[in-house]
């Protein structure tokens, strides 16, 4: 059984205007509430604001209650953020404070 | 050449692939370095783990360290591994010297054995018990112990949260005594305010004081004429004794008590010069401590309640504050038995003096007749009687011959023996159911009650032999003689008593006249 958590918002600002709006789906996977977890959670959600208003999803998997969902996209180390959509498929390890590589691994930035 | 080509793409596919695993890898690793994980997924044969860094609980660990419980772990022997400093101060006991010792060593020592039970017996899910902690040789404190087992594969562990009763224990005995002394002032009122019966109220007051603060005491009463306090009422086993007991103005507590209005809360009496030991040796029971209160009313003091207990140091403000609740509504109690007490005597002697009065409305002074007022009263009431059970109506009007005579050649006084003489006879001829009454001045009337066995004849000759008796014996420097007018009239008759009246005194001066010669 799956542990996870949704979020999604629920107003957006206009799409931005050098592309159609892309839909991102993000999975975040933690280890319950350690401090990492929490740092890269409180990171995503304020990149997602903003750069992807209105546009993203992020889902929370907690590795601590069902550590076999880790095979799903072969996670090693905790906390990674995975970008499913729009692909390629995307993983960027740590606690997501390095903004720029963030946004580099989501394909935001160019590096 | 194709063949070639294709090799080739694959190859350029399988390299871009490692090359992506060499840059995840060099990342994981780049993000390890940096301290950006605090966790990894290990994969065993077939099982999956995820195991988080050492530090990364340190939320946890913070939060049981400043929390406002004790936390304790222990080994399944009991021996502390670990505790926080709440609990290192609970117990006043630096965390260093409790760490590695047991645990049970810290429960009061009657307590011991059952804590080793408990933890051979807790299971994964909470248990919570409550026991006393050693705090010092004398004081312990109520505490919850609430344990849960921890059970890992390397590692067997039991948690416990401490939580200090002390303050929930002092505020359940709080509202316990104020329940006490609610229901000993609920049950004291509900006697107070459902009779007037001073002395089964104040025993009554008694009796809960002594359910409810198990202590004995006595109502004493100021008695104002002489200034002494009176014990109306007291509890225990020299209540009787010292029951009607007088204290002189200012004797004992009670007295000063009485003569100040102050109450006094005495830890030992045998210490206190006002101590009055009379009593005690009385009754031969050493009380050592006494709660007096004085009891009030409208500014006066009009007694004392009186509290006593063989413990020394027994009462505190919160029993003073009781028992003068108590004395308040005691006083009332006492006041209004009291006001009720005068008007229960003032509404007798009124009765009394109606009823003289009323006497003496309807009464002939000198004769002890009825008067004429008297007569027609009670006579009216009787002839409606005789009327409803259809009896004969029998009326005589008597006349005392020759009282003129008797005034004038004996004197009134002569005359005034004459006409108690006269109704003398009258006494003695008629029955108690018969009406008698003197008129006014030698003017007499009876109604007669006849019924079937009586005899007219008869009455009148029994009549007439008293008077001759009365003549013969001489007695008095004077004889009787009546003029009797008698009307007999059937019930139904439709004359009013006035009326009849006349007629039987017509009758009686025919009689008069007859005698005269006329």
């Amino acid at each position: 059984m799956k542990t996870k958590q949704s979020l999604s918002p629920e107003t957006g600002p206009p799409e931005e205007k050098s592309a159609k709006a892309v839909q991102y789906e993000l999975r975040l996977y933690v280890a319950g509430q350690t401090p990492k977890s929490l740092t890269a959670f409180a990171n995503l959600k304020k990149i997602c604001e903003e750069h992807l208003a209105g546009r993203y999803q992020i889902e929370i998997i907690d590795l601590l209650k069902d550590p076999q969902l880790a095979s799903g996209d072969q996670i090693l180390a905790i906390p990674t953020l995975v970008k499913k959509l729009p692909e390629p498929i995307r993983k960027i390890i740590g606690d997501l404070s390095n903004m720029e590589r963030v946004l580099v691994g989501l394909d935001l930035h160019k590096k | 050449m194709k063949k070639a080509i294709q090799t080739r793409q694959q190859l350029e596919i399988e390299n871009a692939e490692l090359r992506s695993r060499l840059e995840e890898a060099e990342e994981t690793l780049s993000a390890i370095r940096n301290g950006e994980v605090d966790a990894f997924v290990v994969t065993k044969t077939k099982s999956v783990q995820t195991i988080p860094l050492y530090g990364t609980d340190y939320l946890y660990r913070a939060m049981v360290e400043y929390m406002n419980e004790g936390a304790v772990t222990l080994t399944p022997d009991g021996t502390i591994f670990y505790c926080n400093p709440y609990f290192a101060e609970l117990i006043q006991t630096p965390s260093g010297k409790l760490i590695g010792s047991s645990f049970q060593i810290l429960i009061k020592q009657d307590e011991q054995n059952a804590f080793i039970t408990l933890l051979k017996t807790s299971s994964q899910t909470n248990a919570q018990v409550e026991f006393y902690l050693q705090k010092t040789t004398s004081t312990s404190i109520p505490v919850q112990l609430s344990l849960y087992k921890l059970e890992t594969e390397n590692l067997i562990a039991i948690s416990m949260i401490v939580t200090d009763l002390s303050e929930r224990k002092r505020t359940e005995q709080a509202l316990q005594q104020r329940n006490r002394e609610l229901t000993l002032l609920d049950h004291a009122n509900k006697v107070i305010t459902s009779s007037l019966d001073l002395d089964q109220i104040l025993a009554h007051v008694l009796a809960e004081l002594y359910q409810q603060m198990q202590v004995i005491g006595s109502f004493w009463l100021t008695d104002f004429r002489s200034g002494e306090l009176v014990c109306r009422q007291a509890s225990g086993p020299s209540g009787k004794i010292i029951q009607n007991r007088h204290l002189l103005p200012g004797q004992g507590i009670s007295g000063w008590v009485a003569q100040h209005g102050e109450s006094l809360i005495i830890p030992n009496a045998t210490l206190d010069p006002r101590h009055f030991g009379e009593i005690a040796h009385l009754t031969g029971e050493v009380y050592l401590s006494i709660l007096a209160v004085p009891l009030r009313s409208k500014k006066n003091v009009i007694g004392v309640l009186q509290v006593l207990d063989s413990q020394e140091g027994r009462f505190t403000m919160a029993d003073l504050t009781i028992v003068e609740s108590l004395a308040a509504s005691a006083a009332i109690a006492i006041e209004n038995s009291r006001l009720f007490e005068s008007l229960q005597s003032e509404l007798k002697i009124r009765q009394q003096t109606e009823q003289k009065l009323h006497e003496l409305s309807i009464t002939d002074e000198l004769t002890g007749l009825n008067n004429r007022r008297g007569f027609l009263l009670l006579a009216e009431h009787h002839i409606k009687l005789m009327r409803r059970i259809d009896k004969t109506i029998l009326l005589a009007y008597v006349d005392l011959d020759g009282l003129k005579q008797i005034n004038d050649t004996l004197g009134h006084l002569e005359g005034d023996k004459a006409l108690i003489q006269t109704a003398f006879i009258l006494r003695k001829t008629f029955r108690e159911s018969d009406i008698l009454a003197r008129l006014g001045g030698d003017e007499f009337a009876v109604l007669i009650t006849i019924n079937e066995y009586d005899h007219y004849q008869l009455i009148m000759d029994h009549w007439e032999k008293n008077i001759l008796e009365f003549n013969t014996l001489q007695q008095y420097p004077f004889k009787l003689s009546m003029s009797i007018g008698i009307l007999s009239l059937p019930s139904d008759n439709p004359f009013s008593l006035e009326e009849m009246l006349n007629q039987a005194d017509k009758v009686m001066y025919e009689q008069k006249q007859k005698k005269k010669g006329y």
